[in-house]
């Protein structure tokens, strides 16, 4: 289990080409732009305290300051703009082979993922956790079921918006291993500030074997603990919204469980997947993201540890 | 001026007691309780929405403390996360629609006509009228905080989180139509300040003489006219997508959620040059009168204000860098952001030229400028960075933005305005504020307004979006959280002095006579405060810096102008030679009541659009009283066959 | 006392009409800021065109094209009698003025009794789908502008019958017909957008 110390969810530490090139812009347009603030104010003291020349500055030597310091700018500006446009010809470039193709789909407050194959069957869905593999293009297709969204991966690249109807598509590319955090860029209501996601950029075989675990339907022991809780799991409202694919629950209005177990994170990234918080988060969700779509669920409990038990068993 | 005027200028003989005497009767001011709804005049007015706006800004500076002790800590718990989406949808509102825009305009109201050497503006009921507007529109939305129904998707209220499906109940229909009210109190004010400007300009003034904030108001109210009504419109759709049921925003339907964006920033990009060139006018008015010379560059700031007017216009889609536009179309816009630099920048120029070739002195006002310098040219330079369309896809809807957006419109637009103020309170009040206190207010407001957004900066690059009630403490923006906070309350106590220094200056201050910074401009040539005639003779121009030009007692003025009623003087549009008198109406209570009318169908039709109907019909009486002519001083018999 | 120089104003006229008067630049202000608030629906209009692949959506009827021609032609031959009567406001004529004003107010009734025909002729409600937003919102929005012109049309005939004209009301009537030159023009464009426009994209035309 990991615990998130100190979580990576930033536009300036770049692990990826995309946001590489956008942090290269940054720093020139950091540099420029303080060299211009320091001059002009520079002007300015210099203006309010310098001994008056006498005579007077004439205004025709003012005018040939004014005209010069416009060319001047006029220049920079262009610069800027040629900068802007050659980074971003750079970022929709895409030439790349075999990408991984992920679908994201935001929802009131949680993420549904699928990733897209040629064939049908080797279709992977999960929910508010994403694996990427080191070195190979990521095409992110971005859209919602609800109200406006937004996928940003501060590490990777610049944000796109997820919108109903609409399918808005960025690559990306992680060039180094690490867990990256992301969270919703555009406000969708109440819990806008609880829907985030954790990235693992991880080297390609494990990455593959991640694809493989997901793909499968529930894994779970046989221990009778575990078939308990199924059973209650199997009577109780959550199959209503949920889905675990090899049981009798097909709901899409929540997230997909089958491998619960194998994500980091809970309720879109808002605490750490452990036995305790996948209790509280059941039994009243409602007190800790206020708002979310999950009623409390009335769990009696000497029932409660055999669910726990069969949802910590699902890889 | 024509020849001919000029040569019937010549020395006359009047009764200064009697016409002053005349003057001030047939000017005075409606009395009593029912007298305030009654009033017509421009300063009574002007000061209305300044002191109104102030009010709101106060609430706008409360919502932000809260908002600021919320993030203050990691998972705080002070506010839940409804209470906190109310919160910053009003902050934003407030700030943007009944305060921003509603002072400026106030500002434009008060002092237009002063500078341009006339005695109210040209529509004075109709300006009453907007005023209500400006008032009841503020009212309606704090009424339906105080309901429970506050609005809570934010200031600009995206589709379709803001439509009937995810925002059901009363709310966005509270914040749909208070923007109806206050963006008719603003359309009211635009035709206004153009009319007087076009029509009521002293004798002389032609248009190269115009005082550059007059200019400012000008270009501000064709922004205003071209820009308000997108807002309107928008508003408007998505009341009845929420209401009656249509489909403008509704993508199942054939409607588009982009639309609202397109629509609302339309409207919103031009808002921001409303709110900031007023600003520009301010700054332009006391860098001149503190540099004690002409400005430098009149000419290249007016067509710079001009045509950032213009461009203004051409900015809106990068509000929407994210939403997956095509990049052709995209680059578009970062051109033109980048475009409308220039003029800005010429305009810093020529004002530090004027500095240069000048002779600077550091007064309270003047250091409310430097203040603007220091902030607005750093907000501009964030600006620029998000012009481009890669790094803003990083930083949109980051702290980095909101940094942004507060450097530009605080340095650009409220220390312009509050050293405005402290220039023009004598004027207002006749009194001289207190200078050591004015001085510790703006480097407090300088000190406190950089401790809290300037960490804001690092925040977005750090990745913390908008918007959020909570963040956690292994985010690693704790601290930069906490500075910000404290310096919300440095700006509080900064704000508080500057009250202060207002409310006991008007009762204590110094008497400051007419013109007690030796200002050029036409205002300064009446009394303080001025008399609610503004001025005993309108004066006749050949600068722009009338007092500069001669002595107050030897600038040439009119005569003719009957005392005994409400006489103005209209002029020709391009060089204001006399052209005809004009009656304006005296105090009346019939706006109160067309404003009362209007305001019970926009409240009704937020519950039932049928109100909207039965507004019109009780409007429809007192509208009538407002214009069925009746024979008193201010009647004008039928005119005769042109010549 | 003495005024050493002063421009003496006491001969100028106390009214001017037409472009001289504040009051005509305020109402061309107000009809500058109505026909942007219709430029940016019909932009709407056309952004919204833009998603669609069939466009009026399959649902949606031919226009009939009988009752808004003959409303169009009527409000646009009713500008003759406001005109007239603007000319004889110029002359000082008013009663001649209240008969031609008065002629408009017939026409113009008799207009906004068509337009209730015409809402009755759209087979779709402004509910049904975001073209029927669209349409009702365009036709509604000018029927509301119809409706304010005559009614102050009807004001100022009282006005004029009531012998209470004075220089202001001149000018007001004047304006009155400019606002109404207005009203049909932009029926006019609103026309050729709701009714020429589908018909020629479903090849009726």
């Amino acid at each position: 289990m990991i615990a998130l110390a100190g979580f990576t969810q930033s536009a300036v530490n770049p692990a990826g080409p995309q946001s590489a090139h956008i942090y290269h812009l940054w720093h020139l347009y950091l540099w420029i732009c303080v060299a211009v603030w320091v001059l002009v104010i520079a002007f300015l003291i210099a203006g309010l305290t310098r001994r008056r020349p006498q005579p007077q500055t004439p205004d025709t030597k003012l005018r040939r300051s004014v005209i010069t310091a416009t060319a001047i700018t006029i220049g920079i500006l262009f610069f800027m703009l040629v900068a802007s446009i050659q980074t971003g010809n750079a970022l929709a470039t895409r030439s790349f082979t075999k990408p991984v193709s992920i679908e994201i789909t935001g929802h009131q407050w949680w993420w549904e993922v699928h990733y897209q194959f040629s064939q049908p069957d080797q279709e992977v869905v999960t929910a508010n956790e994403i694996h990427i593999p080191v070195g190979r293009a990521v095409i992110l297709k971005a859209t919602s079921q609800d109200v406006i969204h937004s996928v940003w991966i501060p590490n990777l690249d610049g944000k796109i918006d997820a919108i109903p109807e609409h399918v808005n598509t960025i690559w990306l590319r992680a060039d180094k291993p690490g867990i990256y955090r992301r969270q919703c860029a555009e406000f969708c209501g109440m819990q806008h500030a609880h829907m985030a996601m954790l990235v693992f950029a991880e080297p390609e075989p494990k990455f593959e074997r991640w694809l493989a675990d997901q793909r499968s339907g529930a894994r779970s022991s046989a221990g009778a603990v575990v078939m308990r809780g199924r059973q209650i799991f199997e009577n109780a409202p959550c199959l209503l919204c949920h889905t675990i694919r090899g049981t009798g629950a097909a709901g899409t209005t929540g997230p997909d469980l089958t491998h619960l177990a194998s994500r980091t994170t809970l309720a879109a990234g808002t605490m750490p997947n452990t036995p305790g918080n996948l209790a509280g988060w059941i039994t009243d969700s409602q007190r800790i993201k206020p708002g979310n779509n999950m009623p409390p669920i009335n769990v009696p409990s000497e029932d409660l540890q055999p669910l726990l038990s069969f949802l910590e068993s699902l890889r | 001026m024509s020849a001919d005027l000029l040569s019937t200028i010549d020395q006359y003989e009047i009764d200064e007691a009697a016409a002053k005497r005349d003057l001030e009767n047939s000017w005075r001011a409606p009395g009593g309780f029912i007298g305030w709804f009654q009033e017509v005049n421009h300063k009574a007015i002007g000061l209305r929405y300044i002191v109104t706006a102030f009010i709101f800004l106060i609430a706008g500076g409360i919502e932000a403390l809260l908002m600021r002790y919320q993030l203050a800590i990691p998972d705080h718990r002070f506010l839940n996360p409804n209470l906190y989406n109310e919160i910053f949808t009003i902050h934003g509102s407030t700030m943007m629609f009944l305060f921003a825009v509603p002072v400026m305009e106030g500002m434009g109201i008060y002092l237009v006509p002063l500078m341009i050497g006339t005695r109210n503006v040209a529509f004075p009921r109709l300006n009453a009228y907007g005023y209500y507007m400006f008032l009841f529109g503020g009212i309606f939305l704090y009424a339906g905080i105080f309901l429970n129904m506050a609005p809570d998707a934010g200031w600009f209220a995206y589709t379709p989180l803001s439509g009937p499906q995810f925002s059901p109940g009363k709310r966005l229909d509270f914040w749909a139509q208070m923007i109806t009210f206050t963006e008719l109190s603003a359309l009211v004010v635009a035709i206004e300040i153009i009319v007087t400007v076009i029509k009521l300009r002293g004798p002389g003034m032609s248009l190269d003489r115009i005082p550059i904030f007059v200019w400012a108001m000008l270009v501000q109210s064709f922004m205003v006219v071209f820009a308000m009504p997108a807002v309107m419109d928008a508003s408007g759709m998505l009341m009845m997508d929420r209401t009656i049921g249509t489909h403008f925003f509704n993508p199942a339907e054939g409607g588009d959620p982009l639309l609202w964006q397109h629509t609302f920033w339309f409207f919103g990009h031009p808002e921001v040059y409303i709110i900031f060139i007023p600003g520009t006018g301010m700054v332009a008015e006391l860098v001149t009168v503190f540099s004690r010379r002409p400005i430098f560059g009149y000419t290249a700031i007016v067509l710079s204000i001009i045509s950032t007017g213009f461009i203004g216009f051409g900015l809106w889609v990068h509000h929407m860098f994210a939403t997956g536009l095509p990049q052709l179309g995209e680059s578009f816009f970062t051109a033109a952001s980048l475009l409308i630099t220039i003029p800005t920048g010429v305009q810093f120029f020529c004002w530090l030229a004027t500095m240069w070739g000048g002779r600077p002195k550091l007064t309270v006002p003047f250091w409310y400028v430097i203040s603007f310098f220091i902030i607005f040219v750093a907000g501009g330079l964030s600006g620029v960075m998000i012009a481009s369309v890669p790094f803003d896809i990083q930083v949109h809807d980051t702290f980095f933005i909101v940094a942004h957006f507060h450097y530009v419109l605080i340095g650009g637009a409220v220390f312009p305005l509050l050293g405005a103020i402290y220039y023009w309170f004598p004027k207002m009040t006749g009194r001289l504020q207190d200078d050591r206190l004015g001085l510790i207010t703006c480097w407090i407001l300088l000190i406190g307004f950089n401790l809290t957004f300037f960490p804001m900066h690092w925040l977005g690059l750090h990745g913390m979006p908008r918007r959020v009630y909570a963040y956690s403490a292994n985010s690693g923006w704790a601290s930069m959280n906490a500075l910000a906070s404290i310096g919300a309350v440095v700006i509080a106590v900064g704000g508080i002095l500057y009250l202060v220094n207002i409310f006991r200056s008007k009762r204590d201050g110094g008497f400051s006579g007419p013109n007690p910074w030796q200002a050029g401009t036409l205002e300064w040539m009446t009394d303080s405060p001025a008399p609610r005639y503004n001025f005993l003779h309108i004066p006749i121009v050949s600068g722009r810096e009338p007092l500069w030009e001669r002595p107050s007692d030897e600038i040439p003025l009119v005569i003719g102008l009957r005392t005994d009623r409400r006489e103005v003087l209209v002029t020709r549009t391009l060089e204001a030679s006399p052209d005809h008198r004009y009656v304006l109406p005296g105090p009346t209570i019939w706006p109160f009541w067309v404003a009362v009318g209007t305001g019970i169908g926009f409240t009704g039709s937020v519950f039932n659009m049928w109100w909207f109907v039965l507004g019109g019909f009780i409007c429809f009486v007192p509208f009538v009283g407002w214009f069925w002519p009746h024979r008193n001083i201010n009647f004008v018999p039928k005119m005769e066959k042109p010549k | 006392m003495t005024v050493e120089r002063a421009l003496d104003v006491s001969n100028l006229p106390d009214a001017a009409p037409g472009t001289r008067a504040p009051v005509w630049w305020g109402q061309i202000g107000m009809m500058l800021i109505e026909t942007v608030v219709f430029a940016i629906i019909i932009a709407s209009y056309f952004y919204i065109r833009l998603g669609f692949s069939v466009w009026p959506p399959p649902d949606i009827a031919p226009p009939e094209l009988w009752w808004p021609t003959a409303n169009l032609i009527l409000i646009l031959l009713s500008c003759i009698p406001m005109f007239i009567g603007g000319k004889a406001i110029d002359e000082g004529r008013i009663g001649t003025a209240a008969f031609w004003l008065g002629l408009n107010i017939i026409m113009a009734l008799g207009f906004l009794a068509i337009r209730i025909i015409e809402f009755n002729l759209f087979n779709f409600k402004w509910s049904t789908d975001v073209y029927g937003s669209l349409i009702w919102i365009l036709v509604g929005l000018h029927t509301m502008h119809a409706i304010a012109d005559t009614t102050e049309s009807i004001v100022l005939f009282g006005i004029m019958v009531s012998g209470r004209m004075g220089a202001k009301q001149q000018i007001a009537a004047k304006l009155d017909g400019i606002y109404w030159y207005w009203v049909a023009a932009m029926w006019v464009v609103l026309y050729i957008l709701i009714y020429i426009y589908p018909s020629i994209r479903l090849g009726m035309l």
